[in-house]
């Protein structure tokens, strides 16, 4: 029972803050509590969890008659991102407290939905109703871009939703199309993941699942709906889609296609690895020519999620682990940045590098954080960045080492996009002159997130540990 | 008393985050005490461990483990070792540390006091991430390590981030050193995975069953790794810019601790290299070419840092040499006198420049031995050391033990051992060239001298210290495992008479400067090598062509200013070399070809492409829905027809 109040308490907190209105900032209060109780529950059921594979499992029927049910179930993986989401949903609250002035109440009411259907698609593991969480989630996050935008809001809101709404149909081809296979009418991913398919069969299953996923995960040449929604959304939307929608396609791909189609996998893989090593230096380079910040930053997105489909598809050990630290380590940096951009634009107007600087001398707080997380983002070690990204060329080194050497040379990029925003925004001259250096909300949030990052990096012992079993589940049998 | 090593980097790493974190407004006094008293603890925890090491702990090579990470099977350990090469090598960077944050207490005491804690902050953080190096019984904790020093001293090359200079120069420093650092990566990776552990003592137990076709590749990208950080050719564009941060900064980070780093990584990891000859004879080869050039570029500068700084790039050039030809202990040896005659000439340079008003330039030192007579002498003491007068300095004596087993190494020892000892000519030349200049008759300039303890007692320390501890090199040796060389009577005579041959032509060249000028417009390029400008055209314009079309027109302007402008008229010096006119063109040309494909991120564009394409035909298709009867009943009759003729086809067969 507490995975469906993991998954209706933010939901209910979200209609609660749509009633409320913004009125004493009840909406965002009421937001923070059932984000906050959320965070709570799966604290309690990870902790008194027992050490198999499985932290906590639920199975309702739904609909019998087509097989399909309310199949949810809870492991170290799906715990960790469901914290993640949890966190950064109260993060995106509290960063959007002064930004967000209009239609407050249906602002919070989109954020906890959002983050609601987010932690559906990481419990379910009936495969129609994943697809159905999968679907749910894009249209809150619409909503975000869309109504407390800036600039060209609505037409990258449409194509963050053209896009994923386009690549979904991918997934729900691939669901139907595996669940006829079955003799039975089911729905259930572990009842499907025993069938027996031939590997072209698996191959073509996959490719429709991964289209979404990719998509989602944005993995050039199917980032294009990125730039401009990380750019033009709000900060709180900002941080949801780095944070938690790009993790969704991650966390597919680690979860389904090896537990669904290992052959298939195994086919596949190494053009995984191609895309993925291909796509983070695009990623990179791309935005090593940014002059906007937050661009910057949404390319810089681009290129670590591509690290990630490499630790995927690789299927090795180290770079599974690898993955999984640099999705955590990914929403926090990101996470970090977007807000912090977020809060300069609200006190100079500007996200320009060009005109910006100098928050060396004009805020010095402001120029510390954005220096630890300019440091994570060229992947300092000692911060998380810096394990995931390790962890995953040692695994590719494994497989395909000038894949691993394609790899590492992002690395080189990545000092060039870092240096290149952190110099932008905190040397140089003033200007402006005078900006008001965080506040107390900023400086709480902005340490928790450095306090995740450098955690993780030091110890990263607490994720791998956590996420082990379903990492194992994730080998890519027959590889070295 | 092992126990007590991690708290060596701690206690820096403390003053870090209690300047860095603290959301405090803390006063000058304060951050002066807390800057430079973090800096003072590990040299004084690093002496007792010295003490119990050199009564017979060292010989087990105690390792005390950090941390335990498990990823899968493995069992990652963070930990440090106490060993010859971490003591001797930690004392050094601990004291030479102290000493010179004791100075830059002072030095620095006028800036703005966030300025101030920022640098005090950075430097701590820099000190703990060394110490981590020369400490770290594992390649984990010496990654990080050797990452955040090359981190820290991109914030305090650029401390002064108003000068663009200065940024630009922290920015080559980051960029250049990450290269390397890659490679590092990449070699220490494949060694992990070729031995199953990241200790290094089981790793370096592990090398003998590599075989060579695997062993090769790992020792070249770790060399390459170290020579990176160690600024030796062809990575040594960055360190002459990098003189741009303060002076107690390039004493610390550029003569004794970051760019010595790639040293101590070559000693830690000396029987790999001795398992691949070849490798180490690149290194070797690499090593000495940098000791001659680097001495020579030393030569022609007009700036005193500068002067230093290809200096160290030169002397470290030695020590790679020592190190390719198979002697680390003799290399150590260096690594820790060099370290004291170094930071003396960075910090007895800083005050003598001080007095010239701030002025660098060499001969704006001219009549320094009337202004500031102790800051004079403590540099002329640095330079003898430096150049390695025989007897008296410390510096001959571990120069002798370097060269002692270059010449004894064997075939090519002799031609290798002659080429050093011009190197020694060249070093002694260079560093009384200074000397020379500053002793001379100057224009009276009435600046108030620096005063106070703070800024003499670390000059007076150490160069005490370079002067006496020549006699403790062969026991340094020995202390670290190698054999004091003993050498043919002639050598040791050549070996002696190299630096006074040296100190005369630096006579020679003072009293007739135009020689100098002379020399300079030979060589014409006063970067060695071009390189410097090579890398700029063909590597940062590139990149930065690429990124730019990539990420379409609007990253035009935004990354002009983001790299040092050409040092020098590069066309001028390229024309009339049509070997490097050939290269820089075709290499234009190529970037040119690649990136043209990209214009604004093309990919958007295609989906864009598309979705304007989709919009054209729905303007086609909705001419259908016209709303009339007939045509609607028209459709609605070709329909029926269709399916019509789809059922006949079915049910025909």
């Amino acid at each position: 029972m507490a995975l469906i109040a993991l998954l209706l308490l933010p939901m209910f907190g979200g209609f609660a803050a749509y009633f409320l209105g913004s009125r004493r900032d009840a909406d965002r209060w009421v937001s923070i509590a059932s984000l906050a109780a959320t965070l709570a529950i799966l604290i309690v059921t990870v902790a008194g969890g027992d050490d198999g594979r499985w932290l906590a499992k639920v199975d309702l029927p739904w609909v019998p008659s087509f097989g399909i049910s309310i199949n949810f179930a809870l492991d170290g993986l799906s715990a960790a991102l469901i914290g993640i989401a949890a966190g950064l949903g109260i993060i995106g609250v509290m960063a959007s407290w002064h930004e967000i002035k209009v239609d407050s109440g249906l602002f919070h009411a989109c954020l906890c939905w959002t983050v609601s259907a987010t932690i559906g698609v990481f419990l379910s593991f009936d495969l129609l109703v994943f697809a159905f969480f999968w679907e749910a989630q894009l249209i809150p996050s619409f909503m975000l871009i869309a109504v407390w935008g800036h600039g060209a809001k609505e037409s990258a809101a449409l194509k963050f939703l053209i896009f994923n709404a386009v690549a979904g149909f991918g997934l729900l081809a691939g669901v139907f199309g595996l669940a006829s296979m079955a003799d039975t009418m089911t729905f259930n991913a572990f009842t499907l993941a025993e069938l027996k398919l031939s590997t072209p069969m698996q191959v073509w299953l996959l490719l429709g699942f991964s289209l979404a996923f990719l998509v989602k995960l944005s993995v050039p040449p199917f980032h294009a709906w990125l730039p401009d929604a990380h750019t033009l959304a709000p900060t709180a939307g900002s941080i949801l889609l780095a944070g938690l929608l790009l993790k969704t396609g991650a966390y597919g791909l680690f979860r389904f296609s090896p537990m669904l189609f290992p052959d298939g996998l195994l086919v596949l893989a190494p053009y995984g690895i191609a895309l993925g090593a291909a796509g983070a230096l695009y990623g990179g380079v791309v935005a090593c020519g940014q002059t906007d910040a937050k661009r910057l930053v949404a390319y810089t997105s681009v290129a670590h999620m591509c690290i990630v489909l490499m630790g995927v598809a690789a299927g090795v050990e180290y770079a599974l682990a690898g993955a999984v630290v640099e999705m955590v380590a990914h929403s926090f940096s990101a996470s970090a940045l977007f807000l912090l951009i977020g809060a300069l634009y609200e006190r100079t107007q500007t996200r320009d590098l060009r005109e910006l600087g100098g928050l060396q001398q004009s805020a010095p707080k402001f120029a510390a954080a954005f220096a630890l997380f300019c440091s994570a983002l060229l992947a300092l070690p000692g911060t998380a960045n810096f394990v995931g990204e390790a962890l995953v060329v040692v695994g590719i080194f494994q497989v395909n080492w000038p894949f691993a050497l394609l790899a590492l040379s992002t690395l080189i990029v990545s000092v060039v996009y870092g240096t290149r925003l952190l110099k932008g925004v905190t040397f140089g001259a003033a200007s402006p002159a005078v900006v008001r250096d965080l506040g107390w909300r900023e400086i709480a949030t902005v340490l928790t997130l450095a306090a995740g990052t450098i955690a993780v990096g030091l110890y990263p012992q607490s994720v791998i540990g956590l996420v082990g079993p379903a990492l194992k589940a994730a080998l890519v049998p027959h590889l070295p | 008393m092992a126990s007590l090593l991690p708290f060596v980097p701690v206690s820096a790493l403390l003053g870090f985050v209690l300047l860095a974190l603290v959301p405090l407004r803390l006063r000058r006094g304060v951050v002066i005490g807390v800057g430079v008293g973090a800096a003072i603890v590990p040299a004084l925890l690093m002496l007792p461990v010295g003490i119990v090491c050199v009564g017979g702990a060292c010989e087990t090579g105690a390792v005390v483990t950090i941390l335990t990470i498990h990823v899968g099977q493995l069992a990652a350990q963070i930990a440090m070792s106490l060993d010859p090469l971490s003591v001797v090598a930690g004392i050094t960077v601990a004291v030479v540390g102290a000493l010179v944050m004791i100075y830059a207490g002072a030095y620095m005491s006028e800036e703005p006091v966030g300025d101030l804690r920022r640098f005090f902050a950075y430097m701590n953080l820099f000190l703990a991430g060394m110490l981590a190096v020369v400490l770290a019984a594992d390649v984990l904790l010496l990654f990080l390590g050797w990452e955040t020093i090359g981190l820290c001293s991109f914030f305090l090359i650029a401390y002064y981030t108003k000068r663009p200079k200065a940024v630009a120069a922290g920015t080559k420093a980051l960029v250049t050193t990450r290269v390397a650092d890659t490679m590092l990566l990449a070699g220490l990776m494949l060694l992990f995975l070729a031995t199953g552990t990241t200790r290094f003592d089981g790793m370096l137990a592990g090398v003998g069953s590599i075989d060579a076709w695997h062993l090769a590749p790992i020792a070249g990208l770790i060399a390459i790794g170290a020579l990176g950080k160690s600024a030796q050719i062809p990575f040594h564009t960055w360190l002459p810019s990098a003189m741009a941060g303060p002076t107690p900064v390039s004493a610390l980070l550029h003569s004794a601790t970051m760019v010595a780093a790639g040293v101590i990584l070559l000693v830690r990891l000396a029987p790999l290299f001795a398992a691949v000859p070849e490798i180490s004879a690149c290194v070797a080869v690499l090593g000495l070419a940098t000791a001659m050039l680097a001495a020579l570029a030393a030569l022609l500068q007009t700036d005193v840092k500068k002067l230093l700084a290809f200096s160290t790039m030169s002397q470290i050039g030695f020590m790679v040499l020592a190190l390719g030809i198979g002697a680390p202990a003799a290399a150590l040896a260096h690594f820790a006198i060099h370290a004291v005659f170094k930071s003396l000439l960075f910090l007895s340079a800083g005050i003598m420049s001080h007095g010239a008003h701030g002025d660098t330039g060499i001969e704006a030192l001219r009549g320094s031995r009337r202004r500031q007579p102790l800051a004079f002498w403590t540099f002329a003491i640095g330079a003898a050391a430096l150049a390695g007068l025989p007897l008296v300095t410390a510096g001959w004596y571990s120069k002798e033990a370097m060269l002692g087993a270059v010449l004894s190494s064997g075939l090519w020892g002799v031609p290798l051992w002659a080429l050093a000892v011009a190197a020694v000519v060249l070093t002694g030349t260079y560093s009384f060239r200074v000397v020379f200049v500053a002793a001379g008759r100057g224009p009276d300039k009435s600046i108030a001298p620096w005063e106070g303890l703070a800024v003499w007692a670390p000059l007076v320390a150490l160069a005490v210290l370079a002067v006496l501890s020549g006699f403790l090199v062969d026991a340094l040796i020995r202390f670290d495992g190698g054999t004091p060389s003993e050498l043919p009577w002639i050598a040791t005579l050549l070996g002696a008479a190299a630096p006074l041959a040296g100190v005369a032509l630096a006579r020679h060249l003072v009293v007739y400067p135009q020689l100098l000028d002379q020399l300079r417009a030979k060589l014409r390029h006063r970067k060695v090598f071009r390189i410097d400008s090579l890398y700029y055209f063909i590597l940062v314009r590139g990149f930065r062509k690429l990124s730019q079309v990539m990420a379409g027109p609007g990253g035009e302007q935004a990354i002009a200013p983001v790299l040092e402008a050409p040092p020098i008229d590069v066309v001028k010096l390229v024309a009339g070399d049509p070997i490097g006119r050939a290269l820089v063109a075709s290499a234009t040309r190529l970037v040119k070809a690649v990136v043209a494909a990209f214009d604004p991120d093309r990919i958007d564009l295609l989906w864009m492409r598309f979705a304007r394409a989709l919009g054209r035909a729905w303007e086609h298709v909705h001419r259908i829905q016209t709303g009339r009867v007939r045509d609607q009943s028209l459709g609605l009759a070709l329909g029926f027809a269709g399916l019509l003729l789809f059922a006949w086809g079915t049910s025909w067969r």
